[in-house]
């Protein structure tokens, strides 16, 4: 169990490695354009050519990275050209309103996936048509356009709440619950579609198998049957399902971050991405793909956990 | 000159002064969300802004919503909306005849926030970091100090400055320690109307600071406190502005008829001209544009009224001539040039031969309103035969490209400032960045000449005889002067706007 | 169903009406890109400056004007070419990469499947709209390049997919049989396995397209788009950004893209349905259900005329069972009326081929047909109650007097709960035991079914026990309860055959002590030769002969008797030579 769990850490950190490099590779051989961009309309060239050493975007591909790797292992990951801000700070400032909407509503989907899910795949009959045409209905329509149309109901056409922007809790906790309950909203429809979706098969996937049927006819009552057996067996394919759905959450987060004006992670990638600001684009594209293996490797260990087989082994 | 500074950030943030302009306006009241406090008058000034400041670095302050670095750092000279000095850290000033130097008399008493005294060494130190140091170095070039004592300086250019009290006014004086420390950027130390509080501030979204009594002029600036806030998104900034988080916040035009209709009091700015720059005078990469007919019919293919009405919601003035009225070179009482007319423009095509018209790439840019323009731009230049090709430019070379001269032609909302004389000698010149072909013309040459050596009347004549020149070979295709929107409340007095720029009032116009 | 599959798909894909509306709508849209340039009310970017904002509904603008006072419709239709070419592209590239990639990986393995492998599980788990961002940086507003790198990131999908099908068909013996032909191994890939996948493929196409119409409108939506270009996601951007003044202007874009995509991915599960139609069972809805049972049940007042044997000695008595399944639009009866007893003490022999019906029985005594299952007619009655007339009664005898012992042990054993917590979770549900006293019980009777170390073994988990340990816990599990019945299906085809035989005698043992009665479905006659008192032969969902063992073995009756004990004996010949 160890060993795997060791594999895993190795194997995310070649994927850290090979991400955050081929990111920087992308971004790289703009020295004079960026230093002309920080400078401003008015600079000379021999100013451009001060500012491009400045920056160090005079040196190798792989000098550069490796100084960038070098500072994010100790915690820096440098400050963004245009603005002099930490690139720690940015995020420091981005990153929770990210986590905030994708915690949410992943937590939402959970429960409320899991919950539709089961009772699609025990009830069977209407109940299951009707959540299956809905969940094809939610999985099909972007995510950004459930906001679009979010904002034009709620805010526009009805005016109950706040279109865009963002409210931090610190200054207003029901100004901050207004202003994520229409993204949590748009990004729930989608994520708790798909994910009940999946859930439904799981649980339908467990109820097929030959113990059930068993334990069914050792006379065990129908409700202990489905909540102590086939939800204890279906939670690792559902774990799986809600660390997927944690992906693209955070890649409709994007999205529906452009939608409502929200300063997260996805608005800063973009913005930086669009004027070349590459710490910046670095330190949400590392943030990101942390995320990304942290759930991950959580969800192996949940997995592991719940296998006896891994477990034991 | 901090000319650069709004247009960078205008495509810094491109994206989000996009998204700014357009998804902003709260269509709705979010209630007393946290607001509601009780304030007693002339407390605490709480001023909304866009983009987060770039740190403290003197060299490198924003004049476009700059309130921080007005609140922490005295200038030499203020400079008001037509570019005219004001006493500041001076209090007696002379400018030489050949406007080579400025002499100035550092007031007495005054100290920075650190305690030390403001003398002729710190201005001094705090313009050899500017010559040296951020985007402005060279109009700073070659420059000598001469400081006889504490209190007296004079500052020597070795060309003649036209422009030289723009040179002096924006310099923000700090001491020659924090620039000499290499922490510059850490930390304000000025001698300005107010002193940053470190505990209330936190870098990225709230700037606090606390009233300097002992500023010379702390009579000008009622608050005790001012805090500055980070306010990206339009919409959280209407929101703030009607629960009276804060006091002040540019807006957008989407957001004015919200914002007036809750009683808030909104400032109108006329800074900007949109405008075609058509800067290939001899016709040297675009034959045609060689010609004056062809510039001249261009400029009859608009129709500037219509243009106001319904693509800037009526919210501008038609324009036809780039500088701002009110400025030395602003002509009063012109009347419209060249009217819209597009059988005339289409004979004029024909009479210099271009009736089969040319091809034209016009660059675009995020945030530049050009998804709103360029559609109807391109649709009048095609009645013309001129057919056009947008021509996206994007990331971090994108203002490299647009300056390069590889686009002769240009479709921009450019700021017009109160001083003329720079957009002259920055539009105008053969040596302007935003003349983008930098093509010599004699006439401009001389006129200049007479600026340079002139005494202020002969000044102005020569500026409205460039303004002449240029709108009679229609260099520039000036379309609508679009109004920009200041929202404040009620409590708040703002009655001017000192900015050379007119984008946004200066922290001295609240009262 | 009797169409052949190769043929039609296309007909079959119009016979169904959701696949029929997807692909018209579709092509209505391609025919719309094809045609803009024709039949666009104006061109993309003909301004109109008394159109800016313009209402739907308008003179001359049917969906009202943009900001800059554009005709909203014409552009949609100018916009519906870039989406198509964006799906063309996307469609391309995903293909190519991910169907290439993932024949060679599941064609030679190797170091080049653990490569291509590790790069599609890191492109699936990274959210490729920050590929796309990243990338932005380089390319500035460039859709096809954009849309190329997405068909990149969305290539994985295939290459699953298609790797997976590659080693499913790998081994399979056509293609070994190609390979000692002397093919290269081009052509077999090429004949072969691109056929193997190319129902999968297609059907995963259309959610790619799907979205890919998504990604595209939404990275012009970010403001990464060519704002010059008119595409339904500038479009969308424009009339969003415009939201103030024109609001209805953002429902079409908003309607255009999602009934597109929702086209595509109905089109997806049309196809599956389609292509992939299994003989698979699926259940009725259940108004179909009750109309099936109604009409089974007029016919059976005719046919019910078997009178109920009743015998002092009888414990378990099926009479007139008819079961049926849904296939495919018909209903297919696989139990045709059978009547069956079972005595105290009885081990009644349930033998056929697979497929004769007789663990449909054996599930139908108990209740544990599979949800789709059709109950036509007949009943179980246990102790003078019927049982499938009665759903709580059979609820009450299930676990208790009736008992149930399965083939297959290790897949019969819930693999996330230790052995003795899933005993004692059936024995209390059927018995007021407590814990404690529950644990006793079974440490008792795990004793008896010959597991030496019963406190050990309770503790251990499925995987942790033999196959043969395995059974001998599940039929604790079945006497737990002391039933007066017990069905046992196949109890020990899975087994080795020395254990086998200890199973056997097991159940023999059981049933002698405890009076039980027995209703053992198997295929294999020496079992029933060792075990049984009675043996009822079913065929076809019919019992064909029904004997005492020693009558049936010696002079069977019926022909495909003496043909099941001929091919029973030569099997058991295989069985015993190495």
């Amino acid at each position: 169990m160890a060993l795997t769990l060791l594999k895993n850490l190795v194997r995310s950190l070649a994927v850290l490695l090979v991400v955050t490099f081929a990111t920087f590779s992308l971004t790289f051989g703009n020295g004079p354009g960026i230093a002309r961009a920080v400078l401003g309309m008015n600079a000379r060239p021999e100013d451009v050519q001060r500012e491009v050493i400045a920056l160090g975007l005079d040196q190798p591909l792989l000098v550069q990275y490796g100084n960038w790797l070098k500072g994010a292992l100790s915690g820096d990951l440098g400050a963004s050209f245009y603005t002099g801000q930490t690139v720690t700070n940015a995020l420091s400032s981005r990153v929770p309103v990210t986590l905030a909407i994708v915690v949410i509503t992943l937590v939402l989907t959970a429960a409320l996936s899991v919950l539709l899910g089961v009772t699609a795949a025990v009830k069977g009959g209407w109940v299951d048509r009707v959540l299956q045409f809905l969940s094809v209905l939610g999985t099909a329509v972007p995510a950004f356009i459930v906001a679009i149309v979010l904002v034009f109901a709620f805010a526009i056409a009805w005016r109950v709440l706040p279109a865009t922007g963002y409210v931090s809790p610190e200054i207003s906790l029901s100004g901050w619950l207004a202003s994520v309950t229409l993204p949590v909203v748009a990004l729930l429809i989608g994520s708790m579609a798909s994910a009940a979706a999946q859930f439904r098969t799981a649980v339908l996937d467990t109820l097929s198998r030959d113990y059930v049927r068993t334990l069914r006819a050792r006379g065990i009552s129908e409700r202990h049957v489905i909540f102590r057996h086939v939800l204890r067996n279906s939670a690792a394919p559902g774990l799986t399902v809600l660390s997927l759905t944690t992906f693209s959450l955070l890649g409709g987060a994007v999205f529906i971050e452009q939608v409502f004006a929200l300063p997260g992670m996805g608005q800063l990638a973009n913005q930086s991405a669009q004027i070349n600001d590459v710490p910046m684009v670095m330190g949400t594209v590392l943030v990101t793909i942390v995320i990304v293996l942290v759930v991950n490797f959580l969800g192996d260990l949940a997995t592991t956990v719940l296998n006896p087989k891994a477990r034991t082994r | 000159m901090r000319r650069n500074k709004p247009a960078l950030i205008a495509s810094a943030s491109a994206l989000a002064v996009l998204l700014a302009g357009c998804t902003g306006e709260s269509a709705t009241s979010t209630g007393p969300a946290g607001g509601g406090t009780t304030k007693t008058a002339k407390d605490t000034l709480t001023l909304g802004m866009s983009a987060d400041i770039q740190g403290w670095d003197p060299s490198n302050q924003p004049s476009y919503q700059g309130w921080a670095g007005e609140a922490a750092w005295d200038t030499l000279v203020k400079c008001d909306a037509f570019g005219k000095p004001e006493a500041d850290i001076a209090d007696k000033w002379s400018i030489t005849e050949d406007n080579k130097s400025f002499t100035a008399h550092i007031r007495e008493g005054m100290k920075f926030s650190d305690g030390t005294p403001v003398d002729s060494a710190a201005v001094e130190a705090t313009f050899k970091y500017i010559s040296a140091h951020g985007g402005a170095q060279a109009d700073y070039e070659g420059i000598k100090f001469d400081t006889p004592d504490p209190q007296n300086i004079t500052i020597t250019w070795p060309e003649p400055q036209p422009m030289i009290v723009t040179r002096v006014c924006n310099p923000k004086v700090t001491t020659k320690a924090i620039l000499d420390s290499g922490k510059v950027n850490d930390t304000p130390v000025g001698s300005g109307p107010y002193v940053l509080d470190t505990a209330g501030t936190t870098r990225g979204s709230v700037y606090a600071f606390t009233k300097n009594d002992q500023h010379w002029n702390a009579a000008n600036y009622p608050y005790k406190k001012l805090v500055v806030k980070v306010i990206e998104s339009e919409t959280a900034t209407v929101s703030a502005l009607k629960t009276k988080q804060i006091d002040g916040a540019l807006i957008t035009p989407q957001s004015y008829n919200e914002i007036t209709a809750s009683g808030l009091k909104v400032q109108m700015m006329q800074g900007q001209t949109t405008r075609l720059l058509l800067t290939d005078h001899l016709g040297k990469k675009i034959p045609a544009l060689g010609d004056v007919r062809v510039r001249r019919a261009i400029n009859m293919v608009f129709d500037r009224e219509a243009m106001v009405k319904n693509l800037y919601q009526g919210h501008g003035k038609p324009s036809y001539q780039i500088f701002r009225p009110g400025s030395d070179a602003y002509i009063e009482g012109l009347q419209d040039p060249y009217p819209f007319d597009v059988a005339k423009a289409k004979a004029l095509m024909a009479e210099a031969g271009y009736e089969k018209g040319f091809a034209l790439e016009l660059p675009t840019m995020a945030g530049q309103n050009h998804e709103k323009l360029m559609p109807y731009v391109t649709q009048q230049l095609a009645q013309l035969n001129i057919t056009v090709k947008q021509v996206p430019l994007s990331g971090a070379n994108a203002i490299g490209d647009l300056l390069s001269g590889t686009y002769p032609v240009v479709f921009w909302q450019l700021g017009n400032l109160g001083q003329s004389l720079q957009d002259i000698d920055v539009v105008v010149r053969s040596s302007g960045y935003w003349n983008l072909m930098h093509q010599p013309d004699a006439t401009v040459d001389k006129h200049w000449k007479q600026i340079v050596t002139g005494d202020a009347a002969q000044k102005k004549a020569a500026q409205q005889e460039i303004n002449r020149y240029i709108i009679d070979q229609a260099w520039f295709a000036p379309m609508v002067n679009p109004d920009g929107f200041y929202a404040h409340s009620p409590d708040v007095t703002v009655d001017k706007v000192s900015d050379v720029e007119a984008l946004t009032p200066k922290l001295r116009d609240f009262k | 169903m009797t169409e052949n599959p190769r043929r039609g798909v296309l007909v079959r894909l119009l016979r169904n009406p959701q696949g029929a509306i997807c692909l018209v709508y579709l092509l209505l849209v391609v025919l719309v890109a094809v045609t803009s340039p024709w039949l666009a009310p104006t061109g993309p970017s003909v301004t109109e400056l008394d159109a800016t904002s313009a209402p739907p509904f308008t003179a001359g603008h049917l969906l009202g004007g943009d900001g800059a006072g554009r005709d909203i419709l014409s552009r949609l239709m100018w916009g519906s070419r870039q989406t198509v070419l964006a799906c063309l592209i996307i469609l391309a590239v995903s293909v190519v990469t991910g169907v290439l990639s993932g024949l060679a990986a599941g064609f030679y393995r190797g170091r080049f499947e653990a490569g291509a492998s590790f790069v599609a599980d890191v492109i699936m788990s990274l959210p490729g709209v920050v590929l796309l961002i990243a990338l932005y940086a380089l390319t500035g507003p460039n859709i096809p390049v954009a849309m190329a790198a997405f068909g990149l990131i969305l290539a994985p999908t295939y290459y699953r997919l298609v790797r997976s099908v590659v080693l499913g068909v790998r081994n399979e013996l056509y293609v070994d049989a190609a390979r000692v032909v002397g093919l290269p191994d081009l052509r077999i890939v090429g004949r072969h396995v691109l056929w193997a996948v190319r129902a999968p493929v297609i059907i995963q196409s259309s959610f790619v397209l799907a979205s890919g119409i998504g990604i595209e409108a939404g990275i012009s939506f970010l403001g990464l788009g060519d704002p010059a270009a008119a595409s339904w996601g500038i479009v969308l951007q424009e009339s969003f950004n415009g939201i103030y003044n024109n609001p209805t202007a953002v429902v079409w874009p908003a309607l255009v893209i999602s009934l597109t995509i929702l086209a595509l991915v109905l089109l997806g599960n049309a196809l599956s349905d389609v292509l992939q139609a299994s003989a698979r069972s699926k259940p009725l809805s259940p108004r179909a259900r009750r109309a099936v049972l109604k009409a089974a049940r007029r016919e059976e007042v005719e046919e019910d005329s078997i009178l109920v044997g009743s015998s002092d000695d009888v414990v378990l008595s099926i009479r007139a069972l008819r079961v049926a399944y849904p296939v495919g639009g018909e209903i297919r009866e696989v139990v045709h009326g059978v009547d069956l007893d079972v005595r105290r003490g009885e081990i009644h022999g349930l033998v056929g081929e697979s497929g004769s019906g007789k663990s449909q029985v054996a599930f139908s005594t108990l209740g544990i047909l599979p949800r789709e299952a059709l109950i036509l007619g007949g009943s179980v009655l246990l102790g003078g109650d019927d049982l499938l007339e009665d759903g709580v009664k059979m609820r009450a005898a299930r676990g208790r007097r009736i008992a149930y012992v399965p083939q297959e042990p290790m897949s019969n054993l819930d693999p996330s709960f230790t052995i003795g917590k899933q005993l004692a979770y059936g024995l209390r549900a059927v018995t007021s035991l407590s814990a404690q006293q529950a644990r006793e019980r079974l440490v008792e009777l795990l004793t008896r079914v010959g597991i030496n170390d019963p406190g050990r073994v309770m503790g251990l988990y499925p995987h942790e026990i033999s196959g043969g340990m395995a059974q001998r816990v599940l039929i604790c599990g079945a006497v737990a309860a002391d039933p007066d019945v017990i069905v046992a299906d196949e109890p020990t085809t899975a087994l080795d055959v020395t254990v086998q035989a200890e199973v056997l005698e097991l159940l023999r043992e059981l049933s002698r002590e405890r009076g039980l009665a027995m209703i053992l479905v198997t295929h294999n006659l020496g079992v029933v030769a060792d075990l049984c008192d009675v043996v009822s032969v079913m065929k076809e969902g019919r019992i064909v002969e029904r004997a005492d063992v020693e009558t049936l073995f010696e002079s069977p009756r019926e022909a495909y008797t003496k043909e099941l004990l001929s091919s029973s004996r030569s099997v058991e010949l295989m069985e015993i030579q190495p």
